[in-house]
């Protein structure tokens, strides 16, 4: 299980070799498509194999000073998901990032990213989920910086500036709550809070801290400002990762595990989400509607749709506290975590699209595209199929997941307190607004005549189009999570993880100890900076500086 | 298994159509260095284009037949546990049945989809992506038809969306223009589908464990004077009448026939969806829930309101095409009439301390009878019309009024069939239209409230207007000179493919109006039936008549239909008679002009009804109409759009205004959870 951190760290280290060796070729992307699958096939082995959490002491230190990495259904199910974007978001580089210069930084900085959200899902303790997230935040800064346009690296700069915010104020909470429990592993917090009979003041600002913190890199309104600049600046399969996994794995899986496995799913706190959420939701759909750029809007989209996830997890939390019938909670957790795998791969999957149509005709204004279903007749098709999907329709995966959101919120409003009937229009009305902005992305994207930009459109390498129809394929597939003995075997373990609050959380028994340290996280931490520095070469061929 | 068979038949066949497409495609795209663009060039393979079609009229002669055998001997109730999808408080499950209501939808839908798809066969024959749109007719026939069998809130929903896509998808496979109509057709019914699915749970929720498997024949009578259970209810209701296309969310289905394939709207707009929407309005209104007397008010409003409005709107067209669609959305005004009548009477009877009278049943009937028999016919000659419109776009290219004229020497088939069409549309006897309408009217005497004068009056002037618009129609596109846009001559322009789906349908139309009786006795009453009205009210009389029970004569069709017979023939010889008296024909002259030049003598009649428009408070109105100022999608979208605006320049760029954002935030979030 460590490997699923060593594995992109020692390829993030060796990449500048490998890329010294191959140059600016294509053949550089082999390392990290190969260590990609190789992480694909771990996770996925791991998701199927065992159904008890696994907890990996490094170095063989246990408590107080041990670090420690656990895989339990919920980080499991998590590991899953971003090896699966990360591998297609690779291979979809390989044609992609022909445009770009010094390939070997690239791959660099996507594996330290890779390492950091593993690192972020599998840590069983506050300290070093903080570490991860520096090291995963630092590689996406200089990521979205990657094009070193103005536009590129002013976008990186805001990403920079308020993602140090956000980490400061999660580095105070870590320090308050070490300081009134006396730990950092989430269990023994989770404990000790439970046992001082349940948070006090203290805990309370840095649970506030917390959700600042996690809420910006979930990119929850108020905290959401910087997403819309930095996603759509990036390359478009670091939008892809960006978008699609790494708001997900340092945000809003933080604060699921914060919420129930820490604070016990706490009746406080669960409003708090359901209000961000809402916000998140409501304010999200409403401005990618008025968006013309495609990568924009789709960002904005993001925004919305991770509402949904987190105003579901909220709903669970309230009606958890609220003691409703453990179907019911059960529900909403599912459909969170649900909504969650089928937002990454839709997502995904438009970013990549989008950035198939940039390739393809140079522009991503929405109004200067048109009639591409002639021109690239499979882009055009995965495309209609991942905005399809996040649009809520069947039998796509999207329509479920916002399905059983919607039923497990409308239950609460029914059968619990009436608040909930707000939320449960907004999310229906949001349903709406989704439909509406996607088929104006299909209505000038892939319908109408063939703008001028478009005649000249040709279909893009195979590379992409492999990415594209594999993750357009997922999105059906993903459906199929909603059938009872796939749901158990897959995301029923996160649920119950969820779903026991504290007690289910962190913990659990030792098992084997092996005498292989992973690299000290903090080193990859210093060493990242150093890289955003070496990026400046990194300037698009093709255009003259 | 009769369900599963039945659905499968065009599911696995769209499937087939769509492989086939899929691999016969890449073949000559990789062959062809240039490939063919939307609408241009041609057709991938026209041999594949035939062989699709040959198996999407395959498939439909199919589920014809097994509906037919399905409406015959209705199977009983299926709840197939091993498709059981538990989600909570509600489960997915494979739950059909079949009752005399769902048959009738089913016969009525499976027996245009044939017909259109026969149709289609040369009416589609250029389209550069055919096979696709076979493949989608198909999947969007299963929809439809596992909708009206699904006996499982979820399943109803899911086959409801699925056949929105297919609308969309559909249309926006027609011209290239039509994208805005296509966009606006998938917003307007993505919301109401989110309307239904919301509706659905809550109601499901509020039933709790009575129903845990969701199914629709449950529980009955959920009372609307409950706040829960009225809101469910508008929601469903709102999805309902959106789909049928009744004000005020009828926008859509105007916007969608400009540029899509006629076949489509012939099929969907005008036909499916129409059958779709009436068929869940009749379930919720009369079985599920038991709706209160001002909630059937507002329906009774809705439907005359919607009559007499966009028929207006039709008057004032000049493309074809709209012009039948305005009529789509004011024929959907009988039937939700028919159905506000019946469920305000029985929420009447319901009220009173004695119950629902003998009296008071038989007048809901009778309305409700209108309103579903309404619903059958509107299908048909409705679906009629769009082929005829389908026919004459194919000889002219052309749905401008202004430009068409003098048609009915090329397509005489299509003129007979048109005006048999349009004098059903019209309710003139002794067709179809006139017998469901008249049984609105009927209804609408019977129901003893004001209101009730108010919506006979308006329905049945909306009927007159409807008349004077088709009488434009007919002039304007066969009668009168030759337009610009029709090609010179007179020989024979009909396709046989296309004749064969008109034809049947005006039959139908002449046999359902001439043997009412039969018809409403055999189709209409079992659905009430099952729709849960207390039938006490007509019954087959005589020969092809109907009666009120042991009562009065509702409508005798053989006396008229011999009455009128006897005037047509005394009109022929009339007519033979002044052919036969020798006249002196000469050519005419009209200050040195040639009067028979097409050009200069074209009157077209798209100006029948000027004076109309003109009309001091009117003239008004329609401008603002025309302008879309009442479409509650642009109103939301320009409201909408300042809500939007403002939000965006919230968001200025600047970082210090989101780092103070995220500061105040943060502020809040702590006092909010240190004092709460």
């Amino acid at each position: 299980m460590p490997l699923l951190v060593a594995i992109p760290l020692a390829g993030g280290f060796l990449m500048p070799l490998v890329a010294r060796l191959t140059g600016a070729r294509r053949s550089a992307a082999a390392l990290p498509i190969l260590l990609a699958a190789g992480l694909l096939a771990l996770a996925v082995w791991l998701l199927l194999a065992a159904r008890e959490p696994i907890v990996y002491w490094v170095g063989g230190w246990t408590f107080p000073v041990g670090i420690s990495l656990v895989a339990d259904g919920l980080s499991r199910l998590m590991v899953v998901v971003v090896a699966v974007i990360s591998l297609v978001a690779l291979v979809f580089s390989v044609d992609y990032m022909a445009r770009f210069t010094s390939p070997g930084l690239y791959y660099t900085l996507f594996l330290l990213m890779l390492a950091g959200m593993n690192g972020v899902v599998l840590s069983g303790d506050l300290f070093n989920i903080f570490v991860f997230l520096e090291v995963a935040g630092i590689a996406s800064y200089a990521l979205v910086a990657f094009g070193t346009e103005s536009d590129e690296l002013e976008a990186g700069f805001k990403y920079l500036v308020l993602g140090t915010i956000a980490s400061t104020f999660i580095l105070v909470g870590i320090a308050l709550v070490y300081n009134v429990t006396g730990h950092l592993n989430w269990a023994k917090v989770g404990e000790a809070i439970t046992a001082a009979g349940g948070p006090t003041l203290p805990i309370y600002v840095a649970a506030a801290f917390f959700l600042m913190g996690f809420g910006l890199k979930a990119a929850m309104v108020p905290f959401h400002a910087w997403l819309p600049d930095a996603h759509p600046s990036a390359p478009a399969p670091i939008s892809a990762m960006l978008s699609g996994v790494l708001i997900k794995a340092s945000g809003v899986y933080v604060l699921a595990r914060l919420v129930f496995s820490v604070f016990d799913g706490d009746a406080g706190l669960g409003w708090v989400l359901v209000v961000l959420g809402t916000l998140s939701m409501v304010l999200g759909g409403l401005m990618a509607i008025g968006q013309g750029d495609f990568k924009r809007l789709l960002a904005y989209s993001s925004i919305s749709q991770v509402g949904y996830v987190v105003l579901a997890f909220g709903a669970a939390a309230v009606m958890r506290a609220r003691g409703m019938e453990q179907a019911a909670v059960g529900l909403a957790v599912f459909g969170g975590l649900f909504h969650l795998v089928n937002h990454a791969v839709s997502k995904s999957l438009l970013f990549l699209c989008s950035g198939s149509v940039e390739y393809a005709t140079g522009t991503r204004q929405l109004d200067r595209l048109g009639g591409l279903g002639g021109r690239m007749p499979v882009t055009a098709a995965c495309l209609r199929v991942g905005a399809l999907s996040i649009s809520g329709v069947p039998p796509l995966g999207g329509f479920w997941s916002k399905l059983i959101i919607i039923i497990a919120l409308a239950y609460m409003a029914v059968r619990g307190h009436w608040a909930f009937y707000i939320p449960t229009a907004l999310a229906v009305a949001t349903a709406a607004v989704t439909l509406v902005y996607y088929a104006k992305v299909q209505r000038f994207v892939l319908d109408g005549e063939p703008s001028e930009t478009v005649l000249r459109a040709r279909e893009v390498p195979f590379g992409m189009r492999a990415a594209t129809l594999v993750l357009a394929v997922l999105c059906f597939a993903t459906a199929l999570l909603v059938v009872p003995a796939i749901r158990d075997r897959v995301v029923t373990p996160a649920t119950e993880i969820v779903l026991g609050g504290a007690e289910a959380g962190r913990g659990g028994r030792t098992i084997t100890v092996e005498r292989k340290p992973a690299p000290p996280p903090a080193q990859a931490a210093a060493d990242a900076p150093a890289q955003t520095i070496r990026l400046q070469d990194g300037t698009r061929q093709g255009e003259t500086p | 298994m009769d369900y599963i068979r039945l659905i499968s038949v065009p599911l696995v066949a769209g499937a087939v159509v769509y492989v086939l497409w899929l691999l016969g495609r890449s073949r000559p795209r990789e062959a062809d260095a240039m490939p063919s663009g939307v609408g241009g060039g041609r057709p991938a393979g026209s041999g594949l284009t035939q062989m699709s079609a040959a198996i999407a009229v395959l498939a439909m002669a199919c589920t014809l037949v097994l509906a037919v055998m399905m409406f015959r001997d209705p199977p009983a109730m299926v709840a197939r546990a091993n498709t059981t999808v538990d989600l909570g408080p509600m489960r997915f499950i494979l739950a059909f049945r079949a009752d005399a209501l769902s048959t009738l939808v089913v016969l009525a839908a499976a027996g245009i989809a044939f017909l259109v798809t026969l149709y289609s066969v040369r009416a589609m024959a250029e389209h550069p992506r055919a096979p696709v749109f076979f493949a989608w007719v198909l999947w969007t026939v299963a929809a439809v038809l596992t909708a009206a069998l699904a006996n499982n809130y979820l399943l109803l929903v899911v086959a409801w969306e699925v056949a929105t896509v297919g609308l969309y998808l559909l249309v926006s496979m027609g011209h290239p223009r039509g994208r805005a109509g296509a966009m606006k057709t998938f917003a307007i019914l993505g919301f109401a589908d989110v309307c239904l699915l919301l509706g659905v749970v809550m109601l499901v929720h509020t039933q709790g464990v009575m129903n845990s498997l969701s199914l629709i024949d449950k529980v009955g009578g959920n009372d609307t004077a409950t706040p829960v259970l009225a809101v469910a209810y508008v929601l469903m209701t709102v999805a309902a009448l959106a789909k049928a296309g009744a004000m005020p969310l009828h926008t859509w289905v105007p916007a969608a026939s400009e540029h899509s394939p006629t076949p489509v709207f012939a099929l969907l707009p005008a036909a499916l969806d129409k059958l779709l929407g009436i068929y869940l309005l009749a379930r919720i209104t009369f079985e599920v829930f038991a709706v209160s007397a001002p909630l059937a008010t507002v329906l009774m409003v809705i439907g005359a309101a919607t009559i007499l409005l966009a028929v207006m709107m039709a008057m004032i067209q000049h493309n074809l095409k709209r012009l039948l669609a305005f009529h789509a959305v004011s024929q959907v005004g009988y039937m939700v009439l028919g159905m506000g009548l019946a469920a305000y009477v029985l929420a009447v009877g319901r009220a009173s301390p004695d119950g629902i009278t003998a009296a008071q049943a038989a007048v809901a009937t009778v309305a409700f009878c209108g309103g579903l028999f309404h619903m059958l016919n509107n299908a048909l000659y409705k679906g009629c019309l769009f082929l005829m419109a389908g026919s004459v776009e194919r000889v002219t290219g052309t749905m401008d009024l202004d430009r068409l004229g003098g048609m009915a020497r090329s397509l005489p088939v299509t003129f007979v069939c048109g005006v048999v069409a349009a004098m059903a549309i019209s309710g003139v006897p002794p067709l179809n239209g006139f017998v469901s309408k008249w049984l609105v009217y009927n209804g609408a005497l019977a129901v003893g409230s004001g209101l009730g004068m108010v919506c006979l009056v308006v329905a049945v002037f909306g009927s007159a207007l409807t008349l004077a618009s088709f009488i434009k129609v007919l002039h304007s596109v066969f009668l009168g000179t030759r337009g610009s846009a029709v090609p010179e001559g007179d020989a024979r322009q009909e396709s046989g493919w296309m004749a064969v789906g008109m034809v049947v349908l005006a039959v139908a139309c002449v046999g359902l109006g001439v043997v009412a009786g039969p018809a409403v006795g055999r189709l209409i009453l079992p659905a009430a039936e099952a729709a849960g009205i207390p039938v006490a009210g007509i019954e087959a009389a005589g020969w092809g008549g109907l009666a009120l029970r042991g009562g009065a004569g509702l409508w005798e069709p053989s006396t008229a239909t011999v009455l009128i017979l006897l005037g047509i023939v005394v009109g022929g010889l009339v007519y033979l008679y002044s052919r036969a008296l020798r006249v002196r024909v000469v050519d005419n002259f009209v200050a040195g002009e040639d009067s028979t030049s097409d050009e200069l003598w074209h009157v077209s009649g798209t100006h029948f009804y000027e004076t109309i428009r003109r009309l001091p408070v009117l003239r008004t109105l329609f401008s603002d109409a025309s302008a879309e100022a009442f479409d509650p999608y642009r109103l939301v979208g320009r409201y909408g759009w300042t809500l939007v605006e403002q939000l965006r320049a919230w968001h200025t760029g600047l970082l210090a205004v989101y780092a103070s954002w995220i500061i105040i935030g943060l502020v809040v979030l702590v006092t909010v959870l240190a004092l709460g």
